[in-house]
Order: structure tokens, then sequence, then C-alpha cells
């Protein structure tokens, strides 16, 4: 996308990117970035937090009227601890339902069988 | 200030899976810069993504198949910049499912908040259309094929102001 936003600064466009990778866009050059210390595909904000998303925009829109000189970099949200909690918490999580998953299979495989011995019993008689 | 080194990070995934290149990320030294020509209030102002997503018809239905990773025919693909959000369906599954929510097209697409600031005066106007490329490996097709072809697009339709949002 970086590269995208050469092509359109060269041809006369200004031009802000919103990121979640600081180091991809600025490896590539970027004209002016906006860098959001959240898991990647968050680019514009928090989900479900429009107030987040306003406050994202706006900061884009600041850079592009203050910046004067080519590969600003900018983040508006420097104490936002979303990747904190992304990279502690996914993989427990992830583990976390794995386990419980599997424990509520083998429970459900276990009563069904329980409950197929009884209905057998029951009506056998 | 902590944040991810992606770049490190996928080095460091190819190499644990025996390949001795790594990927090569764009570097470049200079940087081309173009600055605001007029104030945001008297700009025109485009959406450029590169989100997998297909639009719904009023009935709910996919006008297209999604189509998530990138080629060698040229793929920009247009969204006319009052499509309701509500009829934008992500079609990513490369996202960390228990962090992001793609139900929620403003995270990454935000049509909704560019409308916003077009009626609180904020922008002047939107471009006709939105723009919408796939990611690709091959950097020359996005710096000779897909690039241009927004530049194209954009100029046509007299954008001053383009803001992209990479997922």
């Amino acid at each position: 996308m970086s590269l995208v936003a050469r092509v359109l600064e060269t041809g006369g466009i200004s031009t802000v990117t919103y990121t979640n990778a600081r180091d991809i866009a600025a490896s590539a050059g970027n004209p002016r970035q906006i860098f959001l210390n959240y898991p990647l595909g968050n680019p514009a904000g928090r989900p479900h937090d429009p107030d987040n998303q306003r406050d994202v925009l706006r900061a884009g829109l600041k850079l592009l009227e203050e910046s004067d000189k080519p590969g600003s970099v900018v983040n508006p949200f420097a104490r936002d601890a979303w990747i904190t909690v992304y990279r502690i918490q996914s993989p427990t999580l992830a583990l976390t339902e794995r386990v419980l998953g599997s424990c509520l299979e083998f429970f459900l495989l276990g009563l069904s069988g329980n409950l197929a011995f009884f209905l057998s019993q029951t009506f056998i008689r | 200030m902590e944040y991810i080194r992606y770049i490190d990070k996928t080095h460091e995934y190819y190499r644990s899976l025996g390949y001795e290149k790594t990927y090569n990320y764009a570097y470049n030294e200079d940087i081309p810069f173009t600055p605001l020509k007029k104030p945001l209030s008297e700009s025109r102002v485009a959406l450029v993504t590169t989100a997998s997503f297909v639009l719904l018809d009023e009935a709910g239905n996919p006008r297209e198949a999604p189509r998530m990773l990138g080629t060698n025919e040229l793929e920009v693909f247009t969204v006319p910049s009052d499509w309701p959000a509500e009829r934008i369906l992500s079609t990513s599954e490369d996202h960390d499912r228990y962090q992001t929510d793609m139900q929620d097209v403003n995270a990454f697409f935000p049509t909704t908040r560019m409308q916003e600031f077009l009626n609180q005066g904020v922008l002047g106007m939107l471009s006709r259309n939105y723009y919408r490329t796939l990611p690709n490996y091959s950097q020359r097709k996005t710096t000779e094929t897909d690039g241009p072809e927004i530049l194209r697009q954009c100029l046509e339709d007299n954008v001053d102001v383009a803001l992209l949002t990479p997922v």
C-alpha cells in the first residue's frame, strides 16, 4: 500500500497511510504514516468504537495539514495498550479454548453414550 | 515505544521453514511528497484500501465472488463512496479472530466516518469512488500496474487527497 501512496504522491495527490505495521511502511518509504499499535487489520481504529475511529481519522488529517517533510510517522495513541493485550492473551486464549473444547467434547460424548445406554436399558425392559 | 517488527518476524518465520532467501520487503531511501494544496474543507478526498471484501446488493447477496490474493492481472476495484457500510462484507480470514472483528468495516475501511466528516464540513468533497486493490507479492505489479491505475482514476475524478488503509 505504501507503494501506491508513493505513486499517488508522485502524481500530485497528497496521501496519509493508516498502518498497523510501522516497519513495513517506513521501509517502503511511506510519505506520511499514522501508526496505530493495534493488531493487523485495524488501521482505521478499534472495531465498534466510533469515537476512537474519529480520533484516528482526525489524526491523519492533522498530519496532512502539518507535515512539511516526507516520511513522518505519528502514533496518536502511544499509550494505547491493545497490542500488549494481543501479544500476551491471544495464545493463552487459543489454548484455553482448545482445552475447554476438548473437555466439552469428551463430556458430551460421555453423556450421549450414557444416555444411549440408559435408553436401551429402559426400553429393552 | 514497543511495537512488533513484522519484517524481522517474517524473516524469522521464512528461515524456520528452511528457506534461505527471505521475502524482500520494499525499501526506498527517497520519498515522494506532495504538500496539501488547499484546505481539507475544500479538498476532494478518496479512500484506498487493500482489505478483502465484497459489496452486497439490496437483498444481501454478494455482487461478486471474493478474491483474496493478487494475481498478475490489473486488480483495481471501485466502491461508490456513498455505499453503505452495512452492505460491505469482509471476506478476510487472515486476522486474529480473538482480537479483531470483521463485522465493523469502519475499523479498516472508515467509510461511515468519512461521510460524517463530509457532513460536518471537515472534508470538502468525497471522490466518486473509493478504491480497493489486492496485496501482491510483486512490488513491480503494484508500482507499475495497480498503483498507476488508481492514480489515473483519481486524477480523472479530480482527487486532491487520498487516505490509505492497508490491512
